[in-house]
C-alpha cells in the first residue's frame, strides 16, 4: 500500500490498518484520527505533524518513524515498539503507553501529562523539557518497573506524577520539577537532581545514595527512611524537610537552612552541618556520631535521647535546646 | 565595472576617464566679492564631488574652481557630467557659476595625491573648449559612449591644443533640457541600478510613484516591507497597513547608500523561495530609490539639515540661554529641591537623598541632560510619569512633575497640548510625612554616599501595582503547561524560533538548533527579546504569516499569548503616548523593531 492508498481508504471511511506492512510510508500532516493500527509495521514511517488522537497503535512497531510534531493525545500505545522514534514536540496527552518500548527514543520537550507509562522502557530516552504532570510510571509487581535509566530528564516537569519505585539510577533530572510528585520506592541513586523542584514530593523509603541534590528546593518533602548517604545538599532549602529515620552519614549540609525540620532518630553520623540552620529542628533520639555542628544554630532544637558524644558542637547555638538529657539548655 | 575596480591609493598607471571642471568668470566674481564667490564655488563642488561618488568615480583634486575626476568607465563620466550640467544649470535661482566640463580617455598616472600623464592635459585643455555650461569630450570619449547614449552633440572638429602635437578630434556635448527622456535613455545600460524618469524634483515621489504603479507593487511592497521589519509578510491585509512611503523612507534611512540598500534587499531575497522573481523586483526598487539617494548626495548639507531637524540649529545657536531660562523658571518655584531631586533622579538614575548634593548640581545643567534624554515631550511625559509611579508621595510629586513638564514646554518647537499628569494611584498612596520617598520594588541599596541605588532598568520597569500580579519568570514550568495544554509544543516552538531568529524553513541547522533548546529555553530567549507584551503579540502575529501552516499556525499564536500575557507587565504608561508624535517620521516602523535590531 502506498501514500496515497492508505489516505483515500481512510477517507473513505475505512479505519481498520491493523497487522498491516505499511513500513516506510510517508504521511506527513495526515489526518488518521481513530484509526486502527494495531500490531502494523509502520517502522521509519514518516508521520511528522500528523493527528493521531485516539489511535489504535497497540503493540505496532514504530520503531526510528518520524513523530515529530505529531497530535497522539489520548492514543493507545500499549506495548507499541517506539524504540529510536522521534517524537520531538509530540503531545500525548492521556495516551496510554504501558509496556511501551521507548528506549532511545527522542522525547524531546514532549507533552505526556496525564500519560500511563507505567512498565514502560524509556531507558536513555530523551526527555529533556517533557511535560509528564500527572503521569503514572507506578511500579505495579515487583517484576514490572518504568526503567527511566540513563534518560535525560533536565527541566521535565514530573509534577505530581507516580514515579512509585521507578528506576531513576544516575538519570539527569537537574531543574525537573518533581513537586508533589510520587517518589516512594524510587530509584534516584546517583542523580542529578540540581536545582531540582522537590517541593512537598514524597520521597519515603527512597534511594538516593550520592545524589546530587545542589540548590534543590526540598521544603516541605516527605522523606521518611529514605537513603541519603554522602547526598550533596550545599544550597539546597530544606525547610520543614521530614527525614524521620533516613540514612544521612556522609551528607554535605554545610551552612544549610533546616529549621523546623524533622530528624527523628536520623543517622547524621559524619555529615557535615557546620553552620546549618537547625531553629526548632527536631532531632530525637538522632545519631550524631562524629557529626560536625560547629557554628550550627540549634536554637529551640530537640536533642533528646540523641547520640552526641562524638559529634563537634565547638561554637554552636543552643539557645533553648533539649539537650539528650531532656534539660533545656540555658 | 563593479569589483575590478582597481585601487587608485598606490602609484600606478591606469587607463582611466579624465573629467576636469571649471567655473566660468570665478576669478571675475573673486575680485568682485570674495566672499559670496568662495561660498558659490565651494557649495558647487561639493554638489560636484557628490555626483561624482554617486557616479562611482573619484576624485583626485580641486583646482579651486573646479575638480579633477577619474572614472573607471567612460559612459559613467560622461553621464556624471551631464548630471552635474544639468543640476547646476537647471537651477536658475539659485546664483552660481557655469562649469565648463572637458571629458578625455587616457592613459594616467596616478599616485597618492596627483594624477600626471598626456590624458590629464587634454582633458584640460577640453574643458577651455567647452562652452559654458556643457561639456567637450575627445573623440575617444564619444566613440565608446555614442552607441549607448543618446548624445546631443557637436562635432567641433580636430582640436590643436596647447601644447599637445597632435590635433584631437573633439565633440560638445549640451545636456538635454527634458530631462525625463534624456536621461531614461543615458544611464539605463550601464548601471544595474540604473535612474529609470531620473530627475532632480522630488525623488522620492517619484520613487513612489514608479514602485506604486508598479505591475508588481504587491511584491515591492512585500520586499521593501520584509527588509524593514526583517519579517516576511504575505497577508495583504496587513501590508495594507502599512504605507509604502514610510517603508521606503525607513529603508533609505537604514541604508546610507545604495550599495548598503541592495545589500539589505538581497539579504531577505536570498531566504526567499522565488529568488529570481524578487531579483527582479528588488532591481526596479534599487532603480527607483537611487535617485534618492543621488539627491541626498547632491544636496548641500546645510539645507538637507534644516529640512531634517529644524530645532537642532535653532538651539544650537542659544543652547545655554534656553537651558538657563527653563532652570529659571523652575528655580522661582518653592519647591525647587523637589524639582531637582526629580531631575536629578531622570538625569542619573538615582534618587538622591543628600539635599547638600541636589543643591550643589547645576539647574541648567541637568535640565539639558534631560532634554537630550528625552528628545519629544512626550518622551518627557513618559519619563516623568514613570518616576511619579514609583514615589511615595504622588499627589505632591505630581504637582512637581507637572511644573517640569511646563517648564520644559518651550524646549520644545512643536506645539503641544498641556495636559496635566493626574496623581497615579493615588487611593492605596498614603501620602504622609514619612521619610522621604522610597522606591517600593526598586533596589533600596544605600551607596556608600547615601543614594538610594536606581538601576536603568527599574526605571523601564513598571508601577508598584502592576508588579504585584505579574507571575514570577524563575519558574516557567506552569507557562510550558499552559503553551503545550492547547497547541503542539513542536509547533511553539519552531513559532517562537521563528520570532527569534528568521522564519524557519526545516534547513538542518535550524532543526539542530530547535533540539539543543527547549521550550523553556526559547521562551526565556523570548523575555529577553520582547520588552513588552504588545511587541511580542505583534511579532508573532506578523511571524505567523511568514511560515507555512498559517491556519496551523494561529491557534499556537493565541495558545502562547494568552498563556505568556500574565508574565509580562501591563505598561499603563504606554498607552499615554499619542499617536501624534511631532518627530516620528515612520510611527509604524520604528515602533515595531526593538531598536538592537539592525
Amino acid at each position: 500500500m502506498d501514500n496515497l492508498e492508505l489516505l483515500a481508504l481512510y477517507n473513505s471511511g475505512q479505519k481498520d490498518f491493523s497487522g498491516l506492512c505499511l513500513a516506510g510510508l510517508e504521511l506527513p500532516k495526515s489526518d488518521l484520527i481513530g484509526a486502527n493500527f494495531s500490531k502494523a509495521d509502520l517502522e521509519r514511517t514518516d508521520l511528522m505533524f500528523s493527528y493521531l488522537s485516539r489511535v489504535n497503535l497497540q503493540q505496532a512497531n514504530l520503531s526510528h518513524s518520524n513523530l515529530s510534531g505529531v497530535n497522539l493525545n489520548q492514543a493507545n500505545l500499549i506495548y507499541t515498539n517506539l524504540s529510536d522514534a522521534n517524537l520531538h514536540g509530540a503531545s500525548l496527552q492521556g495516551a496510554d503507553l504501558r509496556g511501551a518500548d521507548l528506549t532511545l527514543a527522542d522525547l524531546f520537550d514532549v507533552n505526556l501529562a496525564d500519560a500511563d507509562l507505567r512498565n514502560a522502557d524509556l531507558s536513555g530516552a530523551n526527555l529533556t523539557g517533557a511535560c509528564l504532570r500527572g503521569a503514572n510510571l507506578r511500579q505495579e509487581l515487583r517484576s514490572e518497573q518504568t526503567i527511566l535509566r540513563g534518560a535525560h530528564l533536565r527541566q521535565v516537569d514530573l509534577r505530581g506524577a507516580n514515579l512509585k519505585g521507578a528506576d531513576l539510577a544516575s538519570v539527569d533530572l537537574s531543574g525537573a520539577n518533581l513537586s508533589e510528585a510520587f517518589l516512594k520506592d524510587a530509584d534516584l541513586r546517583n542523580a542529578n537532581l540540581n536545582g531540582a523542584n522537590l517541593k512537598g514530593a514524597s520521597l519515603a523509603d527512597a534511594q538516593l545514595e550520592g545524589a546530587n541534590l545542589r540548590y534543590a528546593n526540598l521544603t516541605r518533602t516527605r522523606a521518611q527512611r529514605a537513603n541519603l548517604a554522602g547526598c550533596d545538599f550545599t544550597g539546597a532549602d530544606l525547610k520543614g524537610v521530614n527525614f524521620t529515620d533516613t540514612k544521612l552519614c556522609g551528607a554535605q549540609l554545610f551552612h544549610i537552612v533546616m529549621t523546623d525540620a524533622r530528624l527523628l532518630r536520623s543517622d547524621l553520623s559524619r555529615a557535615n552541618l557546620s553552620g546549618a540552620n537547625l531553629t526548632q529542628a527536631d532531632l530525637t533520639n538522632a545519631y550524631l556520631g562524629r557529626t560536625n555542628l560547629g557554628e550550627a544554630n540549634l536554637t529551640g532544637a530537640i536533642l533528646f535521647k540523641a547520640e552526641l558524644s562524638s559529634a563537634n558542637l565547638a561554637g554552636a547555638k543552643l539557645d533553648g535546646t533539649t539537650m539528650p538529657d531532656g534539660k533545656v539548655h540555658e | 565595472m563593479e569589483g575590478a575596480q582597481p585601487s587608485l591609493q598606490n602609484q600606478q598607471r591606469v587607463l582611466a576617464a579624465i573629467v576636469v571642471t571649471d567655473a566660468v568668470g570665478f576669478s571675475a566674481q573673486m575680485s568682485a566679492d570674495e566672499e559670496r564667490a568662495l561660498a558659490i564655488i565651494n557649495r558647487d563642488l561639493k554638489q560636484i564631488a557628490g555626483l561624482c561618488n554617486v557616479f562611482k568615480g573619484q576624485v583626485l583634486k580641486s583646482t579651486g574652481d573646479g575638480l579633477l575626476m577619474c572614472f573607471f568607465s567612460a559612459a559613467q563620466a560622461v553621464a556624471c557630467a551631464l548630471n552635474i550640467q544639468k543640476k547646476l544649470r537647471g537651477d536658475s535661482k539659485r546664483d552660481s557659476f557655469d562649469h565648463r566640463i572637458g571629458i578625455h580617455l587616457g592613459d594616467v598616472y596616478i599616485n597618492n595625491s596627483d594624477v600626471m600623464g598626456n590624458g590629464v592635459n587634454i582633458a584640460a585643455r577640453l574643458e577651455s573648449f567647452a562652452a559654458p555650461g556643457e561639456i567637450c569630450v575627445s573623440q575617444v570619449v564619444y566613440d565608446v559612449v555614442k552607441s549607448r547614449l543618446d548624445l546631443n552633440a557637436t562635432f567641433l572638429g580636430p582640436l590643436n591644443l596647447k601644447n599637445i602635437q597632435e590635433s584631437v578630434p573633439a565633440y560638445q556635448l549640451r545636456p538635454s533640457i527634458e530631462h525625463e527622456t534624456y536621461d531614461e535613455e543615458l544611464t539605463r545600460p550601464f548601471f544595474a541600478e540604473s535612474y529609470e524618469g531620473y530627475t532632480f524634483d522630488n525623488p522620492l515621489e517619484q520613487a513612489l510613484q514608479t514602485l506604486g504603479d508598479h505591475d508588481d507593487h504587491l511584491r515591492i511592497k512585500k520586499l521593501v516591507f520584509g527588509t524593514c521589519q526583517n519579517l516576511w509578510e504575505n497577508d495583504t491585509t496587513v501590508l495594507k497597513q502599512f504605507l509604502l512611503q514610510p517603508l521606503i523612507e525607513s529603508l533609505i534611512q537604514r541604508n546610507p547608500t545604495v550599495e548598503h540598500c541592495r545589500a539589505s534587499l538581497y539579504r531577505i531575497v536570498a531566504t526567499l523561495n522565488h529568488k529570481e522573481i524578487y531579483s527582479d523586483v528588488a532591481e526596479v526598487i534599487l532603480q527607483a530609490v537611487t535617485p534618492i539617494y543621488i539627491e541626498r548626495a547632491a544636496s548641500l548639507l546645510p539645507t538637507e539639515k534644516e529640512e531634517a531637524k529644524p530645532e537642532t540649529p535653532k538651539i544650537a545657536d542659544d543652547t545655554k540661554d534656553q537651558y538657563q531660562r527653563v532652570a529659571d523658571e523652575l528655580e522661582q518655584d518653592a519647591q525647587i529641591i523637589r524639582i531637582k531631586k526629580v531631575l536629578y533622579c531622570l538625569c542619573h538614575k538615582v534618587w538622591e537623598t543628600d539635599v547638600q548634593k541636589i543643591e550643589q548640581a547645576d539647574t541648567a545643567i541637568l535640565v539639558q541632560q534631560l532634554y537630550q534624554l528625552t528628545p519629544t515631550p512626550n518622551d518627557l511625559k513618559y519619563h516623568l510619569r514613570h518616576l511619579l509611579n514609583h514615589l511615595n508621595r504622588k499627589a505632591k510629586y505630581t504637582k512637581i512633575v507637572n511644573a517640569i513638564f511646563k517648564a520644559f514646554h518651550p524646549l520644545y518647537s512643536t506645539q503641544t497640548e498641556l495636559i496635566p499628569m493626574s496623581t497615579p494611584g493615588l487611593s492605596n498612596v498614603n501620602d504622609t510625612d514619612s521619610p522621604e520617598t522610597c522606591f517600593g520594588d526598586l533596589p533600596v541599596g544605600i551607596h556608600p554616599d547615601n543614594t538610594v541605588a536606581f538601576s536603568a532598568k527599574s526605571l523601564e520597569g513598571q508601577s508598584l501595582d502592576s508588579i504585584s500580579q505579574v507571575k514570577d519568570r524563575a519558574d516557567l514550568f506552569e507557562l510550558r503547561l499552559d503553551i503545550i495544554k492547547y497547541c503542539n509544543p513542536l509547533r511553539a516552538k519552531i513559532l517562537l524560533h521563528s520570532t527569534l531568529y528568521s522564519p524557519f524553513t526545516g534547513s538542518s541547522q535550524e532543526w539542530s538548533l530547535l533540539r539543543s533548546k527547549t521550550l523553556e529555553d526559547f521562551l526565556r530567549e523570548v523575555f529577553n527579546y520582547c520588552a513588552s507584551f504588545q511587541d511580542l503579540e505583534s511579532k508573532l502575529s506578523i511571524i505567523v504569516h511568514c511560515l507555512d501552516d498559517t491556519d496551523e499556525n494561529e491557534p499556537v499564536v493565541t495558545a502562547i499569548l494568552n498563556a505568556i500575557k500574565p508574565y509580562y507587565v501591563e505598561p499603563s504608561q504606554e498607552k499615554t503616548k499619542t499617536i501624534n508624535e511631532a518627530r516620528e517620521t515612520v510611527p509604524v516602523v520604528t515602533s515595531m523593531r526593538p531598536a538592537s535590531y539592525g
